[in-house]
């Protein structure tokens, strides 16, 4: 287990690390990164299993990323997590092809559900 | 006129120029040699003589108008010579054969060498001054009608004989004409019936002469009873004397026996000696004694004004605080309320000793007591709630002004605090330095409308704050959400650890620590939005408005994100504090922002820069300017702006900018709405007053 590592993308550092050390807990290697700009420069791109971003940050936006992973043929499920309350967000996110979406505050147990689910896919 | 007469010129033929100078003198003016040859006539000399210039210069001046002087012409000429000047009255004829009477006065001329070569007359039509002295008579016999009816007795005394007997004591080496009259009142008495009674008006009559007016005028000895003789010589040697008046308590008796006390007045004309006549005049003091009963009347009345009016009044007296004042006044002291201030047991003594004299029955029922007789003692006990509006009286009667006016709260006599307004009129009425009379007007249901009032503003403001909240709803959710989530993730993961086994404790502590910092964000931002939804009374204390603007940010930091929206915060450095409320400050940032925000947003605007500055001013406020990169105000709309209930927003409720205005203005300051000179957006500047550096910050 320790080999599958999860990318975590938010600006709000509390979040991210919260969703870090639960990834951690679970077993798996978390990776984090402050903005899809960073992920997409990284290794933790090639090496990811699953990624976890927020949609809303300075720069790319999750569902941006998730678009420009499409472009590469990258077909890493993308979970996405918002504290946006937005209707026609959301139905945006999901027809960019994320594999769950996910409102903040969400029950960690829903997300540890989504990864497990995306990992066995 | 010597002047004008040295610019005739002493040939034979006049300058015209000259001439016509000396026509605008309303005085006729002829000039002629000592062969009284004529060498000028002026136009006012042809008016009263009827000869024209032409006609008699050249030609010696009687041929023209005979001169019939009442002396003869030679001496006339003598004195001219020898003096330089000759006064008198010529009777002369005109060209029509008229007779005037003229006054005249020849002066003589000398040339460089100082030898007379020619004599100027000026003279003036006596008919002229006849009409005067008609005029004249007129006044004195409507002097004499006031005379008549005068309240006090008027005499007109000759003093001729008076004057001879005096002069013969001085020829007789009397020196001191006290000391003789004195020695001999027989003389006085001889004075007395020496002295004449010309006149004497109805009131005399009336007092003196029981109504008989020749029995009144036939002798002053009756009325002067031997106590008064030394009033007469006092008299006598005041008009030799000079003076020009002379004034004396006096007991006269009249024919029937009657005794008066009077005010005895004579006033001497200044040419006592020549005419001999002089004005007595004598005020009954049982007269005296009738205005004081009628002023007597007048306080009277004032002391029903005093107990019956539907004010407050209160008499006081206070020695002490002229006492007070005199002892700065010696000291030079002109900041009397900096003096009080500095030295409050000065304070304490005037209230201390500020007494209450009468109090009306107003003042009974508006301090809530049962009785005039409970307002005994100072006035301390009423000024412990406003003491420095009692300072501020008492300054403004040492700076001299009339009177004061301020509002007050004051203890009632059952504890209550009454609102007032309080009134002072410095000038006595009663005539006393020490005593002044104050006034007190409840207020207290004004002050209720007005306390209700700012009651009614603050549950507006609070009901925009509210809708500013509703606005901010998303922002909020999703600022709150962020905690949220790491709470709950981080106890999840924590539960996950202590599962395992053995537990991963050190991992559990670390979480719980960065869950407890999650909890108290959380806690943050609830506490903020309570602050704005809570209704609380405004707080006004000294604050930091940069503090201010940076937690108003801290709403706003979702909703510009959300809004694709840039913000610059320019905060001015060693800003002076404002005084204020900090929810309410804070909420016209919030709605200003909100509203720049929305605006770029709306309009699509590009970039989208929302930019906060503070700064103090050169009008020494501090200034807050918020200003955006959108469309800016439309000029139509900025007349209405500050409107309730106006607003370009298809949701907005138009009570933002209204709340705005009434919240900056109740703080002292002012606000207004612009556009960005350069570039588009609109500019909203605040400016707030400073406080003073030495009130205490909090």
């Amino acid at each position: 287990m320790k080999d599958v590592v999860i990318s975590i993308i938010d600006d709000d550092t509390a979040a991210r690390s919260a969703i870090v050390a639960l990834m951690r807990a679970k077993g798996f290697e978390a990776r984090s990164y402050e903005s899809a700009e960073d992920f997409l420069q990284s290794e933790g791109s090639a090496l990811s299993r699953c990624i976890i971003t927020d949609i809303q940050m300075p720069g790319l936006s999750g569902i941006e990323l998730k678009q420009q992973l499409d472009a590469t043929n990258c077909k890493t499920p993308v979970i996405m997590i918002t504290a946006r309350v937005e209707p026609r967000l959301h139905s945006l996110a999901l027809a960019s092809g994320a594999f769950c979406l996910l409102r903040k505050p969400f029950k960690a147990s829903e997300l540890i559900e989504c990864v497990e689910r995306a990992l066995t896919r | 006129m010597c002047e004008a007469m040295s610019t005739i010129p002493s040939d034979d033929k006049p300058g015209s120029a000259a001439v016509d100078l000396v026509d605008l003198i309303g005085e006729s003016v002829v000039v002629f040699g000592f062969d009284m040859r004529v060498t000028a006539w002026n136009a006012e000399a042809e008016r009263l003589y009827g000869w024209k210039r032409e006609e008699v210069l050249g030609g010696v001046i009687q041929a023209a108008v005979q001169c019939s002087p009442d002396q003869p012409l030679s001496v006339i000429l003598v004195t001219v010579q020898e003096t330089g000047v000759w006064r008198g009255e010529f009777v002369r004829t005109t060209k029509s054969r008229k007779t005037v009477a003229v006054s005249a006065k020849w002066t003589l001329r000398r040339d460089i060498d100082g030898q007379p070569f020619d004599i100027v007359e000026t003279s003036r039509d006596l008919t002229e001054v006849r009409r005067t002295e008609e005029d004249l008579s007129r006044v004195q016999y409507q002097y004499q009608n006031l005379f008549q009816a005068s309240v006090a007795s008027f005499w007109e005394l000759g003093f001729g004989e008076v004057g001879s007997m005096v002069r013969d004591l001085l020829k007789s080496g009397i020196t001191d004409l006290r000391v003789h009259f004195r020695d001999n009142p027989d003389y006085v008495r001889r004075m007395i019936r020496a002295t004449r009674i010309i006149d004497v008006n109805e009131q005399s009559v009336q007092m003196f002469g029981n109504g008989d007016r020749e029995a009144a005028r036939r002798s002053l000895d009756p009325y002067w009873p031997d106590e008064s003789l030394p009033v007469f010589a006092e008299s006598v040697v005041a008009a030799f004397e000079g003076k020009p008046h002379f004034s004396s308590e006096a007991v006269f008796t009249s024919l029937d026996g009657q005794r008066f006390e009077t005010l005895f007045t004579v006033s001497y004309p200044p040419k006592i000696m020549q005419t001999s006549r002089i004005l007595v005049g004598i005020v009954d003091v049982t007269q005296a004694n009738k205005a004081k009963a009628a002023q007597e009347a007048s306080e009277r009345r004032y002391q029903e004004l005093f107990r019956f009016l539907p004010i407050s009044l209160l008499q006081l007296e206070g020695r002490e605080v002229v006492e007070v004042y005199k002892e700065a006044r010696s000291r030079g002291i002109t900041e009397f309320l900096q003096h009080l201030k500095e030295n409050p047991d000065i304070v304490d003594r005037l209230l201390n000793s500020l007494m209450i004299v009468e109090v009306n029955q107003r003042t009974v029922s508006m301090f809530r007591a049962r009785s005039m007789d409970e307002f005994t003692g100072s006035v301390a006990r009423y000024w412990t709630e406003s003491r420095e509006v009692f300072c501020e009286a008492v300054a403004a009667r040492y700076a001299g002004k009339p009177g004061f006016e301020s509002l007050v709260r004051m203890r009632a006599h059952d504890g209550t605090i009454i609102d007032a307004l309080f009134f002072a009129a410095f000038e006595p009425i009663t005539g006393k330095q020490e005593s002044s009379i104050v006034g007190l007007i409840d207020v207290s249901d004004r002050v209720k409308a007005q306390e209700m009032l700012a009651h009614v503003q603050a549950e507006i403001a609070h009901a925009a704050r509210v809708s500013v909240l509703g606005e901010l709803a998303a922002s909020i959710a999703h600022e709150v959400s962020q905690p949220l989530t790491a709470i709950e993730t981080n106890t999840e993961a924590s539960m996950l650890w202590l599962q395992r086994s053995p537990p991963n404790i050190e991992e559990v502590r670390e979480l719980s620590a960065r869950t407890a910092v999650e909890v108290q964000r959380a806690a943050d931002i609830i506490h903020r939005i309570r602050s704005m939804a809570v209704r609380a009374e405004p707080e006004h204390r000294s604050i930091d408005l940069n503090l201010i603007v940076q937690e108003a940010m801290l709403f706003l930091r979702h909703e510009l994100q959300r809004n694709e929206v840039h913000s610059s915060l320019q905060l001015g450095s060693q800003l002076p504090n404002v005084f204020g409320d900090r929810v309410q400050l804070q909420q016209v940032i919030v709605n200003l922002a909100i509203n720049a925000i929305q605006a770029m947003a709306s309009a699509k605007s590009m970039p989208r820069v929302l930019t906060v500055r503070t700064a103090r001013t050169s009008r020494r406020d501090v200034a807050i300017y918020i200003e955006d990169t959108g469309p800016g105000i439309a000029d139509e709309a900025f007349e209405r702006l500050f409107e309730s209930f106006f607003t370009t927003k298809a949701t907005g409720m138009g009570i933002g900018l209204p709340i705005c205005r009434s919240i900056v203005e109740a703080h002292g300051g002012e606000i207004s709405a612009g556009n960005r000179e350069e570039g588009t957006g609109a500019l909203f500047t605040i400016h707030l007053p400073e406080v003073s550096t030495d009130e205490p910050t909090s």
